[in-house]
């Protein structure tokens, strides 16, 4: 629904059942918004008025703190709530502590203090650079804690414990409000949604390997989105484990299932670059399998193929469509129980971490840029001598924080420039208009509730810019507003409050725009770079902690990330994609052969593969054949288990040397091993 | 003579700050909920109810209700 019109649907206040015919099934709406959204939305207010009744009773400071952090922690399902709200208390022991350190090494020296903070600040920035999700909102918040203790008390710095541990308490009564609401009122589960969401992840994988098998061939921009939108999971995935007792159980299940479906994607990818005609029964029997995945055919087929793989090397092409036919049988296998595990909260057969990739170069640019945009607002606001000042300071530090936990730091400083006025123009009509020096509770908690449920309500919003806005609004309309018992109403205190929050925004919005400013293309240069430099470690022999499909799940992350960018001029964004997908294929290949090399080297002491390995570091097609040859024919010396894994071994060899060759990139391939 | 029935609660100060007893009964209700964790995935705890949520705040209560009675 549009903007003006949900606004306008909101303004009427109209509620009444509204039967939505559209889409797969019919949704109650009230004044156009579904019944789950107002769901949360009250329940976001009930908990932000339980967090406040608390801290008022327990005569607690700051209880604004209290309410931000339920505003914070009102995400729409109880692990992700609860994943947050660990690395929150966590995040905020940490940041206290570091306040201590900061202010006590820089005592009287106001310059060096600043720098102390600006640094701390750029480190957890940069740290959070590297991690995804609630992970990266923990790192950062150890940051901006510092900015909220230490530099709010730059005058009087034998305050900065008393504040922490007040600090520290608030917080936790708002994390134990919004944790009693959400399981009292039974806030959605994260992994009912999840389990939905691979599924769904799964019929489009198989959807995407059938049209491969129909002789379609594969779209790169199709597959990297298939990529994104199963990597784009992980966050979730790791909220999982904080949910309930089952928890450990369904994350294990879900990371297991992910990394399958990327494992899946990879092996369609696979059979796409092999000729079309390469067995027909046994794609017809393959796509029978996918299509009405029957356990017991399934089985039969997997025996058909392992037999084709199995036989000597005198139709390639076979054998290696036999080889991936059968690695996308069990993925898809693996995925489907996975799934199943997931809802039944089992463990899984297997387990297997799903690391993530992020770019080093990013985060230190995001880190150098949070240090200088302190600096740079530091020297500005203590040029301008206004009274509030460290105030705006400790703005400036918490917007520089989140926006570097988001994906785009410049549209989230776009979003706080608008968001913020809002918030003020809010607070400031509902403290000096609505309250009007009211003192009874009930009062105020009427009195906030427009402004919290609209915020919540257009929170729920699929567009994302308006949902980022009024999840700003959410959480500083509380802080503005600042409820203390008793209410001040001071319409001084308010002014300078608001007035120095707006600037910090306006601040962190030209200052992200000019110092390092990240494009889009240049983020593209990256992941490529990056890939490139990571096939040429492979190739080379690098070892990787990692299992394959451990491994093959960073690398699809990256090409995820990817396709979120901007597309570029022409058609230069499907070049790169697909350059990312021949290097993902690649990489993927290059690592198989290495297990299977280090399986037969296991097996005969270290005899047979060294010719395999010196092909691979030369990245060379043709001794890379010579090597296949020269192990599949010394493999009948061998037991009959050594066989298999020696033909294996002389197959996966065979497959990367089709890759070089058959890659528009080719020519590139044989750079990387340049150095 | 101490009276059996009078109930005392032991105090924590951190840097000058006394941490209210309840604090203290609170965080080890939740460090032997967290260790119990494992145990309740194993008997299939959530299983066992329609609303795993509320059973488990419910199991967290009992908990702390035993710690403030037994210490």
């Amino acid at each position: 629904m549009p903007l003006s019109e949900a606004n306008a649907a909101l303004a009427q206040a109209r509620i009444g059942p509204v039967t939505n015919t559209e889409g797969a099934g019919p949704t109650t709406t009230i004044a156009g918004f579904p019944v789950s959204a107002w769901v949360f939305a009250l329940r976001t207010w009930a908990a932000m008025m339980l967090a406040l009744y608390a801290t008022f009773w327990l005569q607690l400071e700051s209880p604004s703190i209290a309410a931000l952090t339920v505003g914070i922690l009102a995400l729409q399902t109880r692990g992700q709530a609860y994943q947050r709200a660990v690395y929150r208390i966590v995040a905020t022991v940490i940041g206290v502590v570091a306040s201590f350190a900061i202010a006590g090494l820089f005592p009287q020296t106001r310059e060096l203090f600043m720098v102390g903070f600006a640094g701390w600040l750029g480190l957890c920035v940069y740290v959070g650079g590297l991690l995804d999700g609630n992970r990266a909102y923990g790192a950062v918040l150890a940051g901006l804690t510092v900015a909220l203790v230490a530099v709010a008390q730059i005058d009087s710095p034998q305050n900065v414990f008393l504040a922490g541990v007040n600090r520290g308490a608030v917080i936790v009564v708002g994390i134990a409000a919004l944790a009693l609401v959400s399981d009292v009122f039974a806030a959605p589960n994260v992994h009912t949604g999840l389990s939905g969401k691979l599924a769904a992840a799964h019929r489009r994988v198989r959807a995407f390997a059938l049209a491969i098998l129909r002789g379609e061939s594969a779209d790169p921009t199709q597959s990297a989105n298939l990529l994104r939108e199963i990597t784009a999971l992980h966050p979730d995935i790791t909220a999982l484990a904080s949910e309930s007792s089952d928890g450990g159980a369904r994350g294990a299940a879900a990371r297991s299932a992910a990394v399958a479906l990327v494992a899946e994607v990879a092996a369609a990818g696979a059979l796409a670059s092999l000729p079309a005609t390469t067995l027909p029964t046994v794609q017809e029997a393959l796509g029978e399998a996918l299509g009405d995945g029957l356990r017991e055919e399934s089985r039969a087929l997997q025996l058909r193929l392992q037999r084709h793989a199995d036989v000597t090397c005198a139709d390639p092409h076979g054998a290696l469509f036999a080889r991936h036919a059968l690695g996308l049988l069990i993925e898809n296998r693996r995925a489907g129980d996975a799934i199943e595990d997931l809802k039944a909260g089992r463990d899984p057969a297997r387990h297997v971490q799903a690391p993530i990739y992020r770019s080093r170069r990013a985060a230190v640019r995001n880190g150098l840029r949070a240090f200088l945009v302190v600096l740079i607002s530091g020297f500005l606001f203590s040029l301008g001598g206004w009274p509030f000042a460290s105030e705006g300071l400790n703005w400036v530090g918490v917007f520089i924080a989140l926006s570097a936990t988001n994906p785009n730091p410049r549209a989230f400083a776009a979003n706080a420039v608008i968001a913020m006025p809002i918030a003020a123009l809010l607070a400031g009509v509902t403290e000096f208009l609505i309250l009007d020096g009211v003192d009874q509770f009930p009062l105020l908690a009427i009195g906030m509730a427009p402004s919290v449920l609209a915020a919540a309500l257009l929170f729920t919003m699929p567009n994302p810019r308006l949902a980022g806005i009024s999840f700003l609004v959410l959480v500083f309309f509380p802080v503005m507003l600042s409820p203390t018992n008793p209410q001040s109403y001071n319409p001084e205190t308010y002014l300078f409050s608001s007035l120095m929050m707006i600037t910090g925004a306006v601040l962190v919005f030209i200052l992200v725009r000019t110092l390092f400013p990240t494009s889009d293309a240049l983020r593209r240069h990256w992941f490529l770079a990056s890939a490139r430099a990571e096939m040429r470690d492979l190739l080379a022999g690098g070892q990787s902690r990692c299992l394959d499909d451990e491994a093959l799940f960073r690398d699809a992350d990256r090409i995820g990330q990817l396709a979120t960018l901007q597309p570029a001029d022409g058609d230069q964004g499907r070049d790169d994609l697909r350059q990312a997908l021949d290097i993902f294929g690649c990489a993927a290949a290059v690592r198989r052969v290495r297990t299977a090399l280090a399986e037969v080297s296991a097996r005969t002491g270290g005899r047979l593969v060294r010719e395999g390995y010196s092909a691979l570091a030369a990245g060379d097609p043709a001794g890379l054949r010579h090597a296949a040859a020269g192990l599949a024919s010394s493999a009948s010396a061998l037991d009959h288990d050594g066989q298999v894994v020696a033909r294996a071994g002389s197959l996966d060899l065979i497959w990367v040397a089709f890759l070089f060759d058959a890659s528009p990139f080719g020519l590139e391939a044989r750079r990387w091993t340049i150095r | 003579m101490d009276d059996p029935m009078m109930h005392g609660f032991p105090e924590l100060t951190v840097g000058g700050v006394l941490v209210a007893p309840f604090v203290i009964y609170a965080a080890a209700a939740v460090a032997v909920f967290t260790a119990l964790r494992p145990v309740l995935h194993l008997v299939g705890f959530d299983r066992a109810f329609m609303s795993p949520a509320v059973a488990e705040l419910s199991l967290y209560v009992a908990i702390l209700a035993l710690l403030i009675a037994l210490f």
